[in-house]
């Protein structure tokens, strides 16, 4: 296997590993967080908070204008 | 009192309004290159539009989060976190994709771009109102 499939291999089982996640907690929303419910405990925090939204900018500046 | 469906209209009329801007914005910014002042300034007013609504901070109303099953998003985000380390220290880049250069490739198609603009803003939206 090449160095280039292993790699997208690796962002492959992330990406599903986040579905698998994701559609577990839905279904099963008493004992599982979805990823909305973990932002919202994260953004509660005004620290957590401010770096999130940096962060957002800095993928805008970085996708769209660099 | 409004008749229901004048009352569904009023509701999805600005919904509906928000959505052609949107697009509108996510067309002209794809239609932009990157590295120019104008790819720059609908970035920044984008930006700002949505820094604006975070000030305000979170929609009134929304229940506390549940605490319960948090771990396994930490997890992932570690994960995550760490792949794109391990992926960005090596080289030649083609071979080792990284999320950045993966996502370089919509740059040369405007409705990709556009599309992505679209989500950059909905991701921000989110994290503006929670």
């Amino acid at each position: 296997m090449s160095a280039r499939s292993s790699t997208l291999l690796g962002w492959g089982l992330l990406a599903a590993a986040f579905v698998v996640l994701e559609v577990r907690a839905r279904v099963r929303r008493e004992r599982f967080a979805t990823v909305g419910d973990a932002l919202d405990r994260l953004l509660r925090n005004g620290v957590a908070r401010a770096i999130l939204l940096l962060g957002w900018l800095w993928l805008g500046w970085h996708l769209f204008v660099r | 009192m409004p008749e229901p469906a004048t009352r569904r209209a009023r509701d999805w009329l600005p919904r509906i309004a928000g959505t052609g801007v949107l697009v509108a914005f996510a067309v002209l910014v794809a239609s932009v290159r990157s590295f120019t002042w104008p790819a720059l300034v609908l970035t920044a007013v984008a930006g700002m539009a949505v820094l604006v609504m975070a000030a305000r901070g979170p929609e009134p109303g929304r229940a506390a989060p549940p605490r319960r099953g948090l771990a396994h998003w930490g997890v992932l985000a570690g994960a995550v976190v760490a792949w794109e380390l391990l992926v960005f220290v090596q080289s030649p880049r083609d071979e080792h994709p990284t999320i950045s250069s993966m996502l370089d490739g919509a740059d040369a198609h405007p409705p990709l771009r556009a599309a992505l603009f679209v989500g950059w803003i909905l991701l921000g939206r989110e994290l503006a109102r929670r």
